[in-house]
């Protein structure tokens, strides 16, 4: 596996100060001599997102003030913790974090697992022309409007829709699936899966492409059968992205957007559905309530922030592939 | 110990914090204005100019003789409002003050609009802005936001100060509309109003023979400030939602016109068991539904949100009417009344499942019914409708609740002058342009299109509609995507709100919801200071969550009916109390408003 | 080489299992298709499974769609705005990724760092608003490729399958006397061509889909993308707005607006559809690594 953390040497604690200085430098000056081309090679990139990401970062700490769009940044007075608190005095403030992680949450569990057993499956087949035709069709969802996806939901899952009628042909009565709560994350969790499946299976499938070939040689000559060959070639293959693309999806955990839960939702499924960017949308962002909104951003980047934090170094820990 | 060192990460952190700083204020340089300071305590109420036809027009020019065509082909006087065409009293809601042409020498405005449409490349190429054009010598220059990110463009304009010199019908200023003055984006009007620039205005205010009282109050603020130019109906077609009525069921079915509830259940139950379907389409919270057309909840004198019931401010939710609705709008569920859908529908779901055939009464806006009439006759060529008035629930109720436009239209159909006018020099004059839209003679411009291009008066005191394109069966365009041409729809003018070719079944609805009374509808234009918006919105986002989502689980059973008075103290828990302290206050404040 | 029994009946479940899956996920798009050519009227109003267009065939959606001028050039656009974008974040993406997933610069620790914390705090629209107009771009194409040039994601992703790479090939091409520069585009990117072609393929989509940031920038309609227009043309024949004022349609017209939802959707899938299968090819095979050494 490959380490890609950076360690510090540990062992130089006992040199002097001066030593340390003198030699921390020079370690500076050697490595900018060996490396320069390298360096010069993300310059690019850095640029970038000193420009483009650091630069407008300040406006985070929009969320900090009663913020007015007239008089910008440096014209709109502080007022501490004053949006933080707006949010969280909401009755609903729970409800709404807590069913966003809950979402998210079973997305991750089976809209990530989802995904790589089918590039798994799909990798199994034989057949390059069958193959190629499956991995196109089941993509295709991704391309389909949100309000186009959420129309057919709402017209399968109601009372004379087609779930409806699985339902009956079982000997159960026919109601609509989306005025129970208890059904919404099934359904907005399998609308993802549905939507996403393919198109999330492309990057393990690549991964899955990577794999030197001349391993799976090597174990078919060991006597490896196939369902050996995947445990011990494949999935080892593929661990890295797998894991690196779970340390992101955990660090998404509070990132859930409005616009396909405003409209597969009401006010009878709030008790489920209602997440943070709905609620938030609800208050009226027409209002421009940018210190909130910002405040409510922040919170939710905080959260992701640390979750990331705890999933990195598990990660680092347990399998020596991290993020950073 | 490690001194050295920490030399160095010192100075890449203060290298760092120097580089963000000076980021920081490349970037947000354009705010450098103080904020500032409220001129409410120093305003005075405004007061009315002096009477027009004594003085000299505003620029020192003479005034024009009365007459028909004495002001540059156009009629005028400034103090009477005179049937120059033999049209019919009713549509007769003006004076003539302005004295045409506006200038001498052309100038341009730059107006905001939202605007996107498949048969024009934008409003140039309108008739009425052409003709407007020619009388008054304003030229009109167009902006438009991205097709759907109007808000997203307003916010980014303030912010930049990238202001046009009007705004039409932008979105909410954040902060309040009034923040828009404070912050010298928005122009406000009382010094010309009292200078004598808006003598149509002003006539109007004073001196309509209908609707002066509450034109006058809706026009300003507590304090009396005259900031925005709206929307006015003088012909005005008060509701545009409320209940309908399958007739051509009824017809079969025997059946009359309800008028009780005990009507209305009875006349449900036997549509469903002779067309087996579930016949009334319900929505709570959003379009045609309860919340807009309060249906049958007024029935029971309680109301979805807030209602003004004689004078006094009260969340329709905590009355006792409003568990009596609950408890009809469940027993009519659980008999298998409703449509067993109505909580997931959404807007293109609810009409098509009404054209379907599948519904006997509805909650509708009459512009709807036009779709939903030709779909529905697609499959079922008896498919007819008709608008039906609340029912009462006991003998001799008078009901004082359905949808109502008040004559003022809402904060969303408002024009703004800016800041930028005064820059430019042209403030006199835009506002002597804009208060042309609010004579008579502007106001038909503005509502018919130019005579003789798009409609005629007949010798009957009527109009009618002449515009070819609309005649042509070939290119089968409707009369809403050909009207931008020729009229305008949601600016701000002296209005004729009918003057449009509607379905007969529309007209009569109007027609027949305005039979009852609206007494105890609030008034639109209730004015907040931004504190008491701020804290009014805080509370009011959880009770409506909470409201929404109870009522909704009463009336499908989910929550039994005895929980609520639990549901009434949780919403005065959340802070009902104050907010209704602030209506109240703010309401009592409009009422204030006088003359 | 021979298949046990168990893998025979294995193949034959996981065929079946595709053949189920690719019915369902096709239907969407089928969906759409079939509506795309239906009777306006009663598209209105019958919801369903949807296998066959409804009523009359009609090309009307699609008339609707092509009469509009700024179609050809909103194709034009995005075709520029993809095809740009895609070169410039690849080679920066690349070469960053490359850097990044080499174990010996002492600065790499701290880059990454830099560039993973933005992936979790942002400024917001506004300030992101403020950089483009300060920058002088406002109605100008780079607006819409520079704010964006490289995903974090798919740098990261990208790092993860060059840190894949074997140390060796590497050393070896070293020895050779090749520079990084040069190891980058002649090794690195053809053993890493499956991660490579995918990582692409998300620019290319991403900026095929984009529409708000040029809705916000770009006032000029000339420099509009295909989305963006196809959006405007959408909401042209919204009719939601004719609903609240009591216009009567005295014909059809109010129907179109979902017959045109579902013809811009369409117009605006079929070219990926049609591009994707020549990128497959680099993602579905396997790569030996021994070919490619020397």
């Amino acid at each position: 596996m490959v380490l890609l953390n950076n360690k510090s040497n540990k062992y130089q604690l006992q040199a002097t100060s001066a030593q340390l200085s003198e030699s921390w430098f020079k370690k500076i000056s050697i490595d900018w001599k060996k490396y320069w081309p390298l360096y010069m090679m993300v310059l690019p990139a850095v640029l970038f997102y000193l420009v483009w990401l650091y630069g407008p970062m300040w406006g985070s700490l929009i969320a900090f003030q009663d913020f007015s769009i007239r008089h910008g940044f440096l014209g709109s007075p502080f007022v501490g913790l004053e949006n933080f608190i707006k949010f969280f005095e909401s009755p609903f403030a729970f409800r709404v974090v807590r069913n966003t992680v809950m979402i998210n949450f079973w997305n991750l569990v089976f809209g990530f697992t989802l995904p790589i057993i089918f590039a798994l499956l799909l990798n199994e087949i034989r057949n390059r022309y069958f193959k190629r035709v499956v991995q196109t069709i089941t993509y295709m969802p991704y391309f389909i409007a949100v309000i186009v996806v959420a129309g057919l939901l709402v017209n399968f899952t109601s009372s004379d829709g087609i779930f409806a009628d699985i339902t009956v042909f079982f000997g159960g009565a026919p109601t609509n699936l989306l005025a129970r709560p208890e059904l919404f994350r099934t359904i907005f969790v399998g609308s993802e899966i549905w939507q996403f499946m393919g198109w999330n299976s492309i990057i393990f499938l690549a991964a899955l492409a990577a794999v030197n070939t001349e391993l799976y040689e090597a174990a078919i000559i060991d006597g490896a059968s196939k369902l050996k060959q995947i445990y011990h070639v494949t999935i080892p293959g593929i661990m890295p992205t797998i894991i690196i693309l779970l340390i992101l999806q955990v660090g998404s955990i509070m990132n859930l957007g409005f616009e396909k839960i405003i409209l597969l939702y009401n006010p009878l499924t709030f008790e489920t559905g209602d997440v943070i960017s709905s609620f938030v949308f609800r208050r009226g962002i027409e209002n421009a309530e940018f210190g909130f909104s910002a405040a409510v951003g922040l919170f939710n980047s905080a959260v992701n922030f640390a979750m990331v934090i705890i999933a990195n170094r598990i990660s680092a820990v347990l399998t020596e592939t991290s993020l950073w | 110990m490690a001194k050295s060192t920490l030399n160095f990460k010192i100075i890449g952190i203060v290298l760092a914090v120097v580089l963000l700083a000076v980021v920081i204020f490349f970037v947000a340089r354009p705010a450098q204005e103080q904020v500032v300071e409220d001129p409410a305590q120093e305003e005075p109420i405004a007061e009315d100019p002096a009477d027009p036809a004594a003085q000299l027009n505003w620029d020192g020019r003479p005034l024009p003789a009365i007459g028909r065509d004495t002001n540059h082909g156009r009629p005028f006087n400034p103090t009477e409002k005179v049937n120059w065409d033999g049209r019919h009293e009713r549509f007769l809601h003006g004076v003539n003050a302005t004295v045409l042409p506006v200038v001498e020498d052309p100038v341009t405005l730059t107006l905001w609009a939202s605007f996107t449409s498949p048969i024009m490349e934008g409003l140039h190429e309108s008739y009425f802005f052409k003709e407007l054009e020619a009388r008054t010598g304003v030229r009109t220059e167009f902006v438009y936001p991205p097709v759907g990110e109007a808000v997203t463009n307003f916010n980014m304009r303030i912010a930049a100060h990238d202001l046009p010199h009007i705004f039409v019908t932008p979105p909410p200023y954040p902060g309040g509309e009034w923040q828009g003055v404070v912050d010298e984006i928005y122009l406000e009007l009382t010094p010309y109003y009292e200078r004598g620039l808006m003598p149509n205005f002003s006539w109007m205010r004073n001196n309509h023979h209908l609707f002066a009282e509450e034109i006058y109050r809706d026009t300003m603020d507590d304090e009396g400030r005259i900031f925005f130019w709206p929307k006015v109906d003088v012909v005005p077609s008060h509701p545009w939602s409320g209940l309908w009525v399958r007739t051509d069921w009824l017809e079969d079915l025997g059946l009359e016109m309800p008028e009780t509830i005990d009507d209305w259940t009875h006349m449900l139950r036997t549509m469903r068991d002779e067309k087996n379907v579930a016949p009334l389409a319900l929505n709570v919270s959003l379009w045609y539904g309860v919340a807009y057309n309060y249906m049958f909840v007024s029935s029971f004198e309680a109301g979805y949100d807030w209602i003004n019931k004689d004078g006094e401010v009260v969340f329709g939710p905590t009355l006792p009417g409003y568990r009596q609705w609950l408890e009809l709008m469940n027993k009519w569920h659980a008999e298998g009344l409703i449509d067993p859908d109505f909580p997931a529908r959404d807007f293109a779901g609810y009409n098509a499942h009404i054209a379907g055939g599948n519904i006997g009464a509805f909650g509708l806006a009459y512009g709807e019914i036009g779709p939903i009439l030709t779909a529905g006759r697609a499959i079922d060529p008896d498919f007819s409708a008709q608008a039906v008035v609340m029912p009462t629930s006991y003998a001799g109720q008078v009901i004082r609740l359905r949808q109502n436009n008040a004559i003022v239209r809402g904060r969303g159909n408002r024009e703004y002058f800016t800041t930028r006018l005064v820059d430019d020099g042209l403030d006199d004059i835009a506002v002597v342009w804009k208060d042309y839209w609010f004579s008579q003679d502007g106001g038909d411009l503005a509502s018919y299109g130019p005579e003789g291009v798009s409609f005629r008066w007949l010798p009957d005191g009527e109009y009618e509609w002449i515009f070819p394109r609309l005649f042509d069966e070939e290119e089968g365009l409707d009369f809403w995507t050909i009207m931008p041409q020729f009229k305008v729809h949601n600016w701000a003018y002296l209005r004729n709100s009918l003057a449009y070719m509607m379905t007969p079944e529309a007209l009569q609805s109007i027609e027949i919801w305005g039979t009852q009374s609206a007494d105890w509808v609030m008034p639109d234009h209730l004015a907040f200071t931004p504190e008491e918006e701020a804290e009014l919105a805080g509370i009011m986002v959880d009770v409506n969550t909470y409201r929404d989502e109870m009522t909704l689980r009463f009336i499908v059973g989910d929550e039994p009916l005895g929980n609520f008075d639990a549901f009434v103290s949780t919403l005065e828990d959340m802070g009902l109390a104050r907010a209704t302290e602030i209506m109240n206050a703010s309401l009592d404040r409009y009422f204030a408003r006088g003359r | 080489m021979r298949q046990t029994s168990g893998e025979k009946v294995f193949s034959v479940f996981n065929y079946f299992l595709m053949f189920i899956l690719c019915v369902v996920m096709l239907y969407p798009i089928w969906h759409v298709a079939m509506s795309s050519v239906s009777d306006p009227v009663r598209l209105f109003t019958e919801r369903g499974i949807r296998l066959l267009p409804i009523g009359d065939l009609t090309l009307k959606g699609y008339e609707l769609v092509f009469q509009n001028p700024n179609v050809a050039i909103g194709f034009m656009n995005t075709a520029f705005y993809v095809g740009v974008r895609t070169i410039l974040s690849m080679v920066i993406t690349v070469m960053a990724a490359y850097v990044l997933s080499r174990k010996g610069p002492y600065w790499n620790g701290a880059i990454s760092k830099f560039i993973i914390f933005t992936m979790y705090f942002q400024g917001g629209i506004i300030p992101f608003f403020l950089m483009v107009r300060a920058m002088g771009l406002m109605n100008n194409r780079w607006a819409i490729i520079l704010p964006v040039l490289v995903s974090t994601w798919n740098l990261i992703i990208m790092r993860t399958a060059f840190a894949g790479i074997p140390e060796s090939l590497i050393e070896s091409a070293k020895i050779d006397g090749a520079s990084d520069f040069r190891i980058v585009w002649t090794i690195v990117v053809p053993v890493a061509q499956a991660t490579v072609a995918v990582i692409a393929l998300f620019y290319a989509v991403t900026m095929w889909n984009t529409w708000f940031n040029p809705a916000i920038f770009l006032t000029d309609r000339a420099l509009w993308p295909i989305q963006l227009i196809l959006r405007e043309i959408l909401l042209e024949h919204a009719a939601v707005t004719a609903a609240q004022f009591g216009a009567a349609g005295v014909t059809e017209q109010p129907m179109f607006h979902l017959l045109l939802q579902y013809s811009t959707i369409m117009v605006v899938t079929v070219p990926i559809l049609l591009i994707y299968p020549f990128l497959q090819k680099y993602f579905i095979s396997g790569v030996m690594i021994g070919s490619i050494k020397g």
